[in-house]
């Protein structure tokens, strides 16, 4: 059975994922967005709030569950 | 699910770009991609079905459609050609209309009476001007049918479209003529020439013997006349012999070649690749005769077993004198082709003689006996 579930994962992926690259941070499968500012995005999921600090942080793609930013990023907290 | 991605790429100008954003998130509008021009303008791709919601933000915002994809693309098209479509469409209709319209039906033929009855058929088989051109089928058909109707006087019918003119071919049946020999003939001259000999076997001798006759002179007759009255008349038969003259001229060369078969024969394989034989040469020169040979079309060799025959060729130079014999032989052997068997030649006698070049010229009179008796209807 843990390969069907493995399979499943891959298919559909529902769990929070962050990648996060030198100048660009993409967050999926979130469950909604508190703040979009030019320095700080906070997203939140069932657990966690994910606050990304930065500087002229402007948004690439901003879909349901997917945000994708570019900017100088500082700092990246997570809270319960 | 969409296969294609119909997507509008708008361009958003305001005060607070990020309030844009912020407010498109409110509305659940998915912001595919977002790209900064300033702080007041961006770019951003979104969804047919977001760009009905976001058009309640065009108050605050400026938003302007910068290009669309997929089906909307192609609609826009659509919709800005819509003119030149309709033209377009409408023009290739009236070229499939027209090119399917014949224009001309030529009909030739050298027989005028022959050529307005076709014509006729053909009208009365659709195929004439201002109507439908038919299918292969169809056409097939007619020419069957017209060839059935006329079988006695069409030898050849041929239907050729081209384009939208119809020309159609008649070869017409010549009956061959047969020159109907009536009741009553005369026995008249075939050629020109001194009468020899006569031998009547019906009719009424009209030349005697020594006399010159030209061509179509009557020399048996068919009617018998009394005192100039016409008692009867019959079918003429015999025989006339005549002395007939003949010029001819003929050429010779000097040097003579030719080429004998000899008895060496010899059997071998062979391959043939396009125009070149790979084989075991028994001999110098020789002729082929093939056995059997395999080849197809398809192939570009042919293999096969063959015979070959030795030929051996004889250069000879003539002498003049040679030359001139032989020329005389062929001269003869030519005139001797056009007389009949019991035909024979009296006399021969060179005219003229001079040499050109590598060769001899010569004109040679021929004088022959021969049957100058030909029969001929008499016309009433």
């Amino acid at each position: 059975m843990r390969l069907v579930d493995d399979f499943r994962n891959i298919i559909s992926d529902s769990k929070m994922k962050i990648i996060l690259k030198e100048d660009f941070i993409n967050i999926v499968n979130f469950d909604r967005i508190i703040t979009l500012e030019n320095e700080k995005i906070i997203v939140k999921d069932e657990s966690k709030k994910i606050k990304v600090s930065g500087k002229n942080l402007s948004i690439i793609k901003l879909l349901d569950n997917e945000i994708l930013a570019k900017g100088c990023l500082n700092k990246i907290e997570f809270s319960e | 699910m969409n296969l294609v991605n119909d997507y509008y790429i708008l361009k958003i100008n305001g005060k607070n770009i990020n309030r844009f954003i912020e407010k498109c998130r409110n509305l659940n509008i998915n912001l595919i991609k977002i790209s900064y021009i300033s702080y007041k303008e961006i770019i951003i791709k979104i969804k047919e079905e977001d760009y009905k919601k976001i058009k309640r933000l065009k108050v605050s915002y400026k938003i302007k459609i910068l290009n669309k994809t997929g089906t909307l693309r192609f609609k826009e098209l659509i919709k800005y050609y819509k003119v030149f479509l309709i033209f377009c469409v409408f023009g290739l209709i009236l070229l499939i209309f027209l090119s399917n319209i014949i224009f001309k039906v030529n009909v030739v033929s050298d027989n005028f009476n022959l050529k307005s009855k076709v014509k006729k058929d053909l009208d009365y088989y659709g195929i004439k001007k201002y109507s439908f051109v038919k299918s292969y089928n169809n056409i097939e058909k007619i020419k069957k049918e017209i060839l059935n109707k006329y079988k006695n006087n069409i030898e050849w019918l041929e239907i050729n479209r081209e384009g939208v003119n119809y020309t159609i071919q008649i070869v017409e049946r010549k009956k061959s003529k047969k020159e109907k020999i009536s009741e009553y003939t005369n026995i008249v001259a075939r050629k020109s020439g001194v009468i020899k000999n006569i031998f009547v076997e019906n009719g009424v001798k009209v030349i005697e013997n020594d006399n010159y006759v030209n061509k179509g002179d009557v020399i048996i007759s068919g009617i018998i006349q009394n005192n100039e009255e016409v008692k009867g008349m019959v079918r003429a038969k015999g025989k006339v012999k005549a002395e007939v003259w003949y010029n001819i001229n003929v050429e010779y060369p000097l040097k003579y070649k030719e080429k004998i078969y000899t008895d060496n024969k010899k059997k071998s394989f062979y391959l043939k690749i396009g125009n070149k034989y790979i084989e075991k040469k028994k001999f110098k020169d020789y002729s082929r005769n093939k056995i059997f040979s395999l080849s197809n079309k398809l192939v570009p060799f042919e293999i096969g077993y063959q015979e070959e025959i030795e030929i051996k060729t004889i250069e000879q130079n003539l002498t003049v004198k040679e030359a001139k014999n032989k020329a005389i032989l062929k001269a003869k052997e030519k005139l001797m082709g056009s007389l009949k068997k019991e035909d024979y030649i009296i006399q021969e006698k060179t005219l003229n003689f001079y040499q050109k070049d590598s060769k001899i010229v010569l004109d040679i009179f021929f004088s022959c006996l021969e049957e100058i008796g030909k029969e001929e209807s008499i016309i009433e």
